[in-house]
C-alpha cells in the first residue's frame, strides 16, 4: 500500500501543480452558468413565417391562420410574396382562395417537409369546411412515460460526458508524456514499485479529477434533485475506462506533439454520438459502441429519473469493458513503458 | 556480487555494437569504475546492469542470479543515479526524495538528512524546476542513495559539479563503501577514478582495454615514464616517454643526445596517460 500511495501522491501533486483541478473546476462552473443562464429551456422548434395573400371572399382561412401559432404576414400580391420569401429563406407563401389554398415553396424543402406542410393545410381546409377528416386520424404516442428534458437540461449529459471523456483522456496522456520527458519514468523503472501501481495511481488521480468536475457541474445545474449514486458510479467507471484508454494509447508515443493527432481523432469520434442525441432520427448503430454514447444516454436517463434500466446496463457494460481492458493495458504497459524505453 | 561475461549490445538501428564482448567481476564492498571517453559505452553497460536496457548477448549474474530473472527484490536494494537529471520538476527536492523513498518497502533515509549530505538542505522546499543543473544532479544522486542500497550504480556522479560539492558527493560514496556497499560508477574523470575506485576498467569503443587496481595499472603501464622538457629550435617542448617501449626509449636517447634538456622527471603516469597509450586517444 505504501508504494502505491507514494506514487499516487506524486501524480496527485503533479496534477495539482499542472492546474488540472483548477481547470476542471473552472470548466464545471462555466458549464453550469451556460446551462443555467445561456441556453434557453425551449427552442422555437417550428418557427416558419407565412406570407399570406388573401384572395378569398370568405376570411375564414385567414382568421384560422392568424389565431394559430404561426407567424403570419399579410401581403397584397403574389409578387410581394415572392419578394418577401427571397429575403426570408425559411418562409413560405400562402395564397388563400375560396376553393382551396395554394402553397408557395422556396424550392429546397425536402419532399418530406412539403408533405408535412401540405397535410397541415389539408387538415385545416377540411376542418374549416366541416369535412371532419380529422376523425379519420387517431394518434398514439409511444414512450408516453419518457419525460422530455428542457433543452438546457438536455445539454447536461453532453457536457458531462464529453468533458469526462475528452479532458480525462488528455490529462492522463499529458501526465505520461510529462513523466517521459522529465525522465521520472526511468527512476520509477529502477524502483520496486511495478506496473500495477503505475497504472492505478494515474487512473485514480484522473478519476478524482472527473468526479470533482461531475459533482460541481451536477450540483450547480441539478442541485439535490438527481441520483448522485448513479451519476458518481457512472463517472467513476467512465473515467476509469477512459484513463486506461489514454494510458494504453499514450504509451506508444514519445511526446505530446506526436500524440496530438491521436487525441484529435479520438475526440472527434467521441463527439459523434452527440449528433444522434440531438436528432434521434439519425440513429446510427455504430455510434452505440462509442463510450460517449452510453454515457450521454445514461445521463439523460438519470436526469429524467423515470427509469434506470439503461443506466444499470451502462454501468455493467463499463465494468465489463474495464475488466477486459485492464489486463490489456497492464501487459502492454509492462512491456513497452516499464521494461523497454530507449533513454 | 556482479559477474559479467561476454556482454555485447547493439542499439536497434545502429550498424556497430556499442558494447563488444566485455567481461568483468565486481566484488562485494568494492567501488568499481568504468573509465572511458564519451561514447565508450559506459552508460549503456550501466543501463543493462540496472535493467533499463534489455540484455542482448552475454551473461550477467548478480549474486548468482541471471539478470533476466531478477525481480522486485533486486530493485528494492539497488540505487541508480543517472547521467542526466530526471526528476519530477513540479515537485520540490524534498518531495522528490520523500515519495521516491515511499516506493521502497525497506527502511529508507530521512530525505532532509540525505539532502544535507549533498548540500541541498536549504533548497529542500524549492521545486526541482528551480534547481540549477548541478543541484539537480545532486538531487538525482541523493535519490539514488535514499533507500540505503546494497548496490549503487552511479553514472558520472560528479561531472559538472564544483570542487566543494564534488567533495561532498565523493564523501557519501566512500561512506557507502565503508559500510560494505558495492558501487559501480562510470566516469571520464581520471582523478575520481584514481581516488576512490578499488578497480578500474578502461573502456574504449565498447571494449575493455585494461582492468586492475589504479595502483597496479600504473605500475604495469606507467611506472617507467619520463617527462622531458627540452629546447628545440628556440622552442621549449615537453614529451612523455614510456620506457617499457623500446621505440620510446630510443626516442628519449635521441632527445637527450640531440637537444638541450631543461627538466627531466621520471614519474608515475596518470591514468589518462595510460589510457592514451592504450587507446590512442584521450578521455575527453
Ligand atoms: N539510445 C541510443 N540509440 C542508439 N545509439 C545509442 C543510444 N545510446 C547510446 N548509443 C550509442 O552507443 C554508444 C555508447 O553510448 P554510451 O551512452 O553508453 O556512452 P558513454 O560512455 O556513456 O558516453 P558519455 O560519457 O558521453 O556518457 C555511442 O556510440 C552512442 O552513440
Ligand atoms: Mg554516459
Amino acid at each position: 500500500m505504501k508504494p502505491f500511495f507514494s506514487q499516487f501522491m506524486i501524480d496527485l501533486i503533479v496534477a495539482r501543480r499542472n492546474m488540472f483541478f483548477i481547470i476542471v473546476l473552472s470548466i464545471a462552473l462555466l458549464y453550469s452558468m451556460i446551462v443555467n443562464f445561456v441556453i434557453p429551456s425551449k427552442t422555437e422548434s417550428y418557427s416558419i413565417n407565412f406570407y399570406i395573400l388573401d384572395a378569398s371572399v370568405n376570411a375564414k382561412y385567414k382568421q384560422a391562420l392568424m389565431s394559430s401559432d404561426y407567424k403570419t404576414f399579410t401581403v397584397s400580391s403574389l409578387d410581394s410574396i415572392k419578394e418577401s420569401m427571397s429575403k426570408d429563406k425559411s418562409a413560405l407563401g400562402l395564397v388563400l382562395k375560396d376553393d382551396g389554398i395554394e402553397i408557395v415553396f422556396q424550392g429546397y424543402e425536402s419532399l418530406q417537409q412539403r408533405n408535412i406542410i401540405k397535410s397541415i393545410f389539408s387538415v385545416l381546409y377540411d376542418t374549416l369546411n366541416n369535412q371532419n377528416s380529422i376523425a379519420a386520424y387517431k394518434t398514439t404516442v409511444l414512450k408516453k412515460s419518457a419525460k422530455k428534458l428542457p433543452l438546457n437540461m438536455k445539454m447536461i449529459p453532453v457536457l458531462l460526458a464529453t468533458d469526462i471523456i475528452m479532458l480525462g483522456f488528455m490529462f492522463v496522456a499529458a501526465m505520461i508524456f510529462q513523466e517521459k520527458k522529465e525522465g521520472g519514468l526511468y527512476a520509477y523503472r529502477v524502483s520496486p514499485c511495478g506496473t500495477l501501481n503505475y497504472i492505478l495511481s494515474k487512473v485514480i488521480v484522473n478519476v478524482m479529477i472527473s468526479v470533482l468536475f461531475g459533482v460541481v457541474f451536477l450540483f450547480f445545474t441539478l442541485g439535490f434533485k438527481t441520483n448522485y449514486f448513479y451519476f458518481l458510479s457512472m463517472i467513476f467507471l467512465g473515467a476509469f475506462l477512459i484513463s486506461l484508454l489514454g494510458i494504453f494509447l499514450a504509451q506508444f508515443y514519445s511526446s505530446l506533439n506526436e500524440f496530438i493527432v491521436v487525441a484529435l481523432i479520438f475526440n472527434a469520434v467521441m463527439a459523434l454520438p452527440v449528433v444522434s442525441y440531438f436528432n434521434p432520427l439519425i440513429d446510427i448503430q455504430i455510434f452505440k459502441i462509442i463510450p460517449s454514447y452510453s454515457l450521454i444516454y445514461a445521463s439523460d436517463e438519470i436526469i429524467s429519473s423515470v427509469k434506470n434500466s439503461y443506466t444499470l446496463n451502462t454501468l455493467l457494460n463499463l465494468f465489463i469493458q474495464i475488466s477486459i481492458f485492464f489486463p490489456a493495458t497492464y501487459f502492454s504497459v509492462r512491456k513497452t513503458l516499464i521494461k523497454k524505453v530507449i533513454l | 556480487m556482479i559477474s559479467v561475461q561476454n556482454l555485447s549490445h547493439k542499439y536497434p538501428g545502429n550498424s556497430d555494437y556499442s558494447v563488444r564482448g566485455i567481461s568483468f567481476d565486481i566484488g562485494k564492498g568494492e567501488i568499481f569504475g568504468f573509465l572511458g571517453p564519451s561514447g565508450a559505452g559506459k552508460s549503456t553497460v550501466q543501463k543493462i546492469l540496472t535493467g533499463l536496457l534489455k540484455k542482448q548477448e552475454g551473461h550477467i549474474l548478480i549474486e548468482g542470479t541471471e539478470i533476466d530473472l531478477l525481480n522486485k527484490d533486486f530493485f528494492e536494494k539497488i540505487g541508480v543515479s543517472f547521467e542526466l537529471p530526471n526528476l519530477y520538476e513540479k515537485l520540490t527536492g524534498y518531495e522528490n526524495l520523500k515519495y521516491y523513498a515511499g516506493l521502497f518497502s525497506r527502511k529508507t533515509f530521512d530525505p532532509l538528512q540525505v539532502l544535507s549530505w549533498v548540500g541541498l538542505e536549504n533548497d529542500a522546499h524549492k521545486k526541482a524546476s528551480a534547481y540549477s543543473k548541478g543541484m539537480k544532479q545532486r538531487l538525482v544522486f541523493a535519490r539514488a542513495v535514499i533507500n540505503d542500497p546494497e548496490l549503487l550504480f552511479l553514472d558520472e556522479p560528479i561531472s559538472g559539479l564544483d570542487p566543494a560539492t564534488a567533495l561532498s558527493v565523493k564523501r557519501v560514496i566512500t561512506d557507502f563503501k565503508d559500510r560494505g556497499k558495492t558501487i559501480f560508477l562510470t566516469t571520464h574523470n581520471m582523478f575520481l577514478a584514481d581516488e576512490i575506485c578499488d578497480n578500474i576498467a578502461f573502456l574504449n569503443e565498447g571494449q575493455i582495454l585494461a582492468m586492475d587496481t589504479p595502483k597496479k595499472l600504473k605500475l604495469k603501464y606507467g611506472s617507467y615514464s619520463v617527462n622531458v622538457e627540452y629546447r628545440k629550435d628556440k622552442k621549449i617542448l615537453t614529451e612523455l616517454f614510456f620506457l617499457d617501449k623500446d621505440e620510446e626509449k630510443k626516442r628519449l636517447k635521441e632527445v637527450i643526445d640531440g637537444y638541450e634538456i631543461i627538466t627531466m622527471h621520471s614519474r608515475e603516469a596518470t591514468l589518462e596517460e595510460i589510457f592514451i597509450k592504450l587507446a590512442g586517444r584521450g578521455l575527453n
